[in-house]
């Protein structure tokens, strides 16, 4: 493709912006297990396994992670291994208004800070059940008291699969300066409990609300012009199933936007705090009892008094309305605490290494830069792009460099990829930046941290490279 | 190992082919959803949201036509469904978040001048290189319709660059570099 000099222009301009590269697969992970209750990640039989495992451990590694809280095993796997010294047990305890966070342990790296908190409630009651999901506010990390210095985070939660009653987070925030024996403050936003019920169908004629006001949204139409044109509509006979319970949430009407079909529900605006919300999930059949699902789109008035929550579903056609049945779901975001947490600890940090590198590896690729950290190890460099190609820029996986360490014992820990950036460089159309972060593996289903005093050599691919003070 | 393409799993529902597909789309569909939304954390939330999207509605995925455009189609939508959701949220103080969002003041307010659609078109066009015709998948427009929208919108931005520390810069780098 040939870029006019104003395409270069604006291109040199946005390629200014950065953006830092973030655990995608883990936020998935993390979301989807929350939307589906959190049910435990492994089988019983594999949990019966892994604790057999973990007492047949030898006494090194069983000391190496005995004195740390269990939410690690819970989050990284029940081999998982801490070097002595490295993480600092912090263990202060706060409970509000009957749900208690304990800040268990921080891991504090001359640029990062991880942090393991857990969650339960005072009764000891079970966090999450198949219609209650415990909502922690946001977290933050603040530094002398001032929250400038952490330049991005990612966590990861988990419920204990032996313990339903506890919750543990890990969240690594990843600082701009040395957090090394400075006030650091972890701060906790109010928590809320979300309770969700079952789909309920929603029996109700939704040819005759579209014939009695046929409306076609335009692609641009926002939420103001939907909410006016679905207004002509007559809804007076669409009850939802909890409409005694929550009367603000109303059936909204049927629409087309092109050939997609769009069905809505009216509310007020809601949080995540101290609402009610409700969606429609599905469309039933009553043909054939088959369920068809749709995509969820959410719009606001110009007031921000109205959120039209709209289910949109491809394939589905005017001569179908008289014979399907919305199925919906309500969601009641109910406060549990009225103040959030505030916890304050110092530590010292651990060493972090970084070497430049002038490394080529196959497919051109370069490896400029290494950082060797207690969490992981980070690689950038460069790779070449073909500048006339319509494939969006991506980092193959199988381009990803092999990487392990070599200890000063003689072992080698070997290491996953996390994830990838990558970014044109601006002076050459052919040439892309990338960093890959990866993080210590102790066996295939558990993390390790390392202190980097105790690395001699990386490997990567074939290349070995001594780590010498 | 299942050895068959990735959009053939992905139909299916795998859950290895979602992790497959956020290992190969995932950092590119940041960048992609950051420009648009101009924040870094609402990208992070939008990819999120996504990739979710994505798995939830695996089975109206067509194997055969372009993952990685479906993909897009659907980032593209869940900005401008955050974007409107902001709006509101926008009206009633208060802007908190001091967190950094990587982008320089000046660029910020060259990018507001345009529309979710322009920043997008923008993006997809200058940096990801994309032709007209791939963009017609993407954005469901005809490639006519596209090509003219993206001059508007690369006309209002370099204007809107014209001048600016952002554009100082790329051309200070330039003569340095270049």
């Amino acid at each position: 493709m040939k870029l006019t000099p104003d395409d270069l222009r604006i291109r040199q301009a946005l390629e200014q912006i950065e953006t830092p590269m973030y655990d995608i697969a883990g936020a998935v992970r993390e979301q989807r297990a929350r939307r589906s209750h959190r049910m435990p990640l492994r089988s019983p039989q594999r949990i019966l396994a892994a604790v057999l495992a973990a007492v047949l451990l030898t006494a090194t590694a069983a000391a190496a992670v005995v004195q740390f809280s269990g939410g690690w095993n819970a989050l990284f796997g029940q081999n998982v291994m801490i070097p002595d010294g490295l993480a600092t047990p912090v263990r202060q305890t706060q409970t509000i208004d009957g749900c208690t966070i304990t800040l268990e342990d921080a891991i504090v790296s001359e640029d990062a800070v991880a942090v393991l908190y857990s969650f339960r409630y005072a009764d000891n009651s079970t966090v999450n059940t198949g219609s209650r999901i415990t909502l922690l506010g946001n977290s933050n990390l603040l530094m002398d008291g001032s929250d400038e210095y952490c330049a991005s985070s990612s966590g990861i939660g988990s419920m204990d699969s032996q313990n339903p009653s506890v919750e543990y987070y890990y969240e690594a925030f990843s600082l701009t300066e040395d957090p090394g024996d400075r006030q650091l403050t972890l701060t906790i936003a109010p928590a809320s409990y979300m309770e969700q019920s079952d789909t309920l169908p929603a029996p109700m004629n939704l040819s005759a609300i579209y014939l009695s006001h046929p409306v076609s949204y335009q692609t641009e139409d926002g939420g103001a012009q939907r909410l006016i044109a679905l207004q002509q509509q007559d809804c007076a006979d669409a009850i939802l199933p909890q409409s005694y319970q929550f009367p603000e949430i109303q059936f909204a009407g049927v629409a087309f936007e092109g050939e997609t079909l769009c069905v809505s529900l009216s509310m007020p605006e809601y949080d995540s705090y101290d609402s009610a919300s409700a969606q429609i999930e599905s469309l039933r059949d009553i043909r054939t009892n088959h369920l068809y699902y749709g995509s969820l789109h959410s719009y606001g008035d110009t007031d921000c008094a109205t959120e039209l929550c709209e289910t949109q579903f491809e394939g589905l056609t005017e001569e179908d309305l008289p014979y399907l049945e919305p199925q919906i779901s309500y969601r009641r975001y109910i406060p549990l605490t009225k103040t959030g947490w505030s916890f304050s600890f110092r530590a010292p940090s651990a060493k972090t290494l970084t070497r430049e590198l002038n490394l080529t590896m196959t497919d051109g690729i370069r490896l400029d830069a290494l950082t060797i950290t207690p969490l992981g190890v980070n690689l950038s460099g460069t790779m070449p792009v073909d500048p006339t190609s319509e494939e969006p820029l991506y980092f193959d996986d199988r381009q990803t460099p092999t990487v392990a360490l070599v200890l000063q014992d003689g072992t080698t820990v070997r290491t996953v990829s996390r994830g990838n950036s990558l970014s044109l460089d601006s002076a050459d159309p052919t040439t892309a930046q990338f960093g890959i972060e990866y993080q210590y593996q102790n066996d295939s289903e558990s993390r390790r941290f390392l202190q980097t005093e105790t690395i001699t050599a990386i490997r990567i691919n074939q290349f070995t490279i001594s780590i010498e003070e | 190992m299942d050895a068959r393409p990735l959009d053939e799993r992905f139909a299916e529902g795998s859950e290895t082919a979602l992790a497959d597909a956020i290992a190969l789309y995932g950092q590119p569909l940041l960048r992609y959803c950051h420009h648009i939304l101009c924040d870094y954390h609402e990208a992070q939330d939008a990819v999120q949201t996504t990739f979710i999207k994505a798995y939830d509605n695996h089975h109206r995925f067509r194997p055969g036509t372009s993952l990685s455009a479906w993909l897009y189609r659907l980032a593209y939508t869940t900005c401008v469904d955050l974007l409107r959701h902001r709006k509101r949220q926008l009206v009633t103080p208060p802007p908190v978040a001091a967190d950094p969002d990587y982008i320089g003041e000046d660029l910020r307010r060259a990018l507001e001048t345009l529309s979710p659609e322009q920043r997008a078109l923008v993006y997809s066009r200058v940096i990801e290189q994309r032709s007209f015709d791939a963009l017609a998948v993407i954005y469901g427009k005809p490639a006519a319709t596209l090509r003219k929208r993206y001059e508007r919108a690369r006309k209002k931005l370099a204007q809107a660059l014209q001048g600016t520390p952002a554009e100082r810069r790329s051309k200070s780098y330039e003569t340095h570099t270049g």
